[in-house]
């Protein structure tokens, strides 16, 4: 996985991917990239649109891998695991469905729906670019896309209607734009903070999970950036 | 250059990305449109108009707008639902029509958007009577009149108890050897009521009918008002001012009587 991963960000260059004492190659390159860092993200993840009415901001953790092309150069890629936990803001939601085919034979049934929690594990790829390195700080932008699991079981009720308790594990597809902010505090330990919009959608196409983060982490790398 | 298209790409992806952002709602009921019910007046046909107000829109358009209405306390959505597609200056409104005189009824206004619906407070209304009614003639009571150029009668009459038909209901008064039968599509409840010579009158729309040893059943001329007046829970007074009735000359019945409901 990791290695497709790296076939990904470097998908115009000759991609090396080194952890630890392991390295990995492709053949089809001549841009050279390496994993350079490992960090830790806590982010303060709020959901938006619809969503927001029925999930609370939660935490949302993020595990990454950072590879750079160069030391110099300001282009670099991700691979992140994220987690997060996001539970329901109301007890029951009140919900409604339309009966009727027009706007004179329309009748609204009022409904209850109750989220127990909602769990949401990704696998992200992202690409970034330095816009501003000024001494210790570095700004960049960047946007990727990944592919994930969201764990969610409701209570869903509508007068006239039969109660219905669903257990749902649906499959998402993930895009994000993020741009952070790195302070080089030590040599091998960088401070991040990162500010990101990150848009789901599900097997089912029409429903959209769009969320905003705001994180705070570690970076830890391998080599010493001193040494640029 | 490659990169130069590359962050090009890159800077557009994230403008698109930023113009998805949507604002969060600090306070959860803020996603969820906010009403109030105005009112609910008696209007002059026996109609109740019922208004309600938009305070707040959430954090969606709201997409329907409507009322709920029981004899119980806090009515629920399904209870007497009516939608609305009108708003003006935030103001909605609805009209219920055929309620029971001398029943208390509570009205509440609901709105709903993309997130959810909301209720607004109930409004009680503890009878549903016009006031004041007015009535353009005051025939006096059990009586009709008939004025024309051949006789000017005046017999004492009682309304029967309402017979139900197979398409409405009626109800008889009698004047020497001659009924007047008033043909309602369903019990009257109360305001005014509208002659016509339809065989199965509609909603507010009464066919009323001269039969006796002259006549053979003939049909009052439509247009005239006709009005229903709850005396109490079982009775109302039916009047009806100078009805036409075309029967070789123009003769005109006026009537004022009680009649029992009974269902």
């Amino acid at each position: 996985m990791l290695y497709c991963a790296m076939i990904l960000l470097g998908a115009t260059g000759r991609v090396q991917a080194q952890f630890g004492s392991y390295s990995y190659y492709s053949t089809a390159s001549s841009m050279p990239f390496s994993i350079s860092s490992i960090g830790i993200l806590a982010n303060w993840s709020k959901p938006l649109g619809n969503f927001g009415a029925d999930f609370a901001p939660a935490p949302a953790f993020e595990l990454f891998l950072e590879t750079k092309s160069d030391r110099n150069d300001r282009f670099r890629g991700n691979v992140s695991f994220i987690y997060a936990n996001y539970k329901p803001r109301l007890d029951t939601i009140p919900v409604y469905m339309v009966g009727g085919s027009s706007m004179m034979s329309y009748k609204l049934y009022p409904g209850k729906l109750a989220y127990k929690d909602a769990k949401n594990m990704m696998l992200m790829i992202d690409y970034s670019y330095v816009v501003v390195r000024k001494g210790k700080f570095d700004l960049a932008l960047g946007g990727g896309m990944g592919i994930g699991k969201m764990w969610h079981e409701y209570y869903l009720e509508y007068e006239t209607q039969l109660n219905q308790i669903t257990s749902v594990q649906d499959f998402t597809l993930c895009l994000r734009a993020q741009s952070s902010l790195t302070y080089k505090l030590m040599p091998y330990v960088h401070l991040r903070g990162a500010f990101g919009y990150q848009w789901q959608t599900f097997t089912n196409w029409s429903v959209q999970f769009p969320v905003r983060n705001l994180g705070f982490g570690l970076v830890f790398n391998f080599e010493n950036d001193d040494d640029e | 250059m490659i990169r130069m298209y590359i962050n090009a790409a890159f800077l557009a992806f994230c403008l698109l990305f930023s113009l998805g952002c949507s604002k969060v709602q600090k306070h959860v009921k803020d996603y969820y449109p906010e009403v109030r019910t105005v009112s609910a007046t008696v209007q002059p046909d026996g109609s109740v108009l019922v208004k309600g107000e938009v305070l707040q829109e959430g954090a969606d358009p709201v997409s329907f707008l409507g009322f709920c209405m029981d004899t119980l306390p806090v009515p629920g959505m399904l209870s007497g639902q009516q939608l609305t597609d009108t708003i003006r200056d935030r103001v909605f409104q609805t009209r219920y029509k055929d309620l029971k005189p001398f029943t208390r009824y509570y009205f509440r206004a609901f709105a709903a958007n993309a997130n959810g619906y909301a209720y607004g407070n109930p409004v009680v209304i503890e009878n549903v009577i016009i006031d004041p009614f007015i009535i353009p003639c005051k025939p006096a009571a059990d009586s009709i009149y008939v004025t024309g150029s051949l006789r000017k009668d005046r017999e004492r009459t009682y309304g029967t108890p309402g017979i139900r038909q197979t398409d409405g209901w009626e109800v008889k008064a009698y004047y020497n050897s001659y009924v007047l039968t008033f043909a309602f599509d369903n019990y009257p409840i109360q305001g005014e009521y509208e002659l016509t010579d339809a065989s199965y009158p509609v909603d507010r729309y009464v066919q009323v009918m001269l039969s006796g040893p002259m006549t053979f059943g003939t049909v009052l001329d439509g247009g005239t008002k006709l009005y229903i007046k709850p005396i109490d829970a079982d009775h109302f007074e039916l009047s009806m001012c100078d009805a036409v009735l075309s029967f070789g000359d123009n003769y005109k019945i006026s009537t004022r009587f009680i009649c029992k409901k009974e269902e």
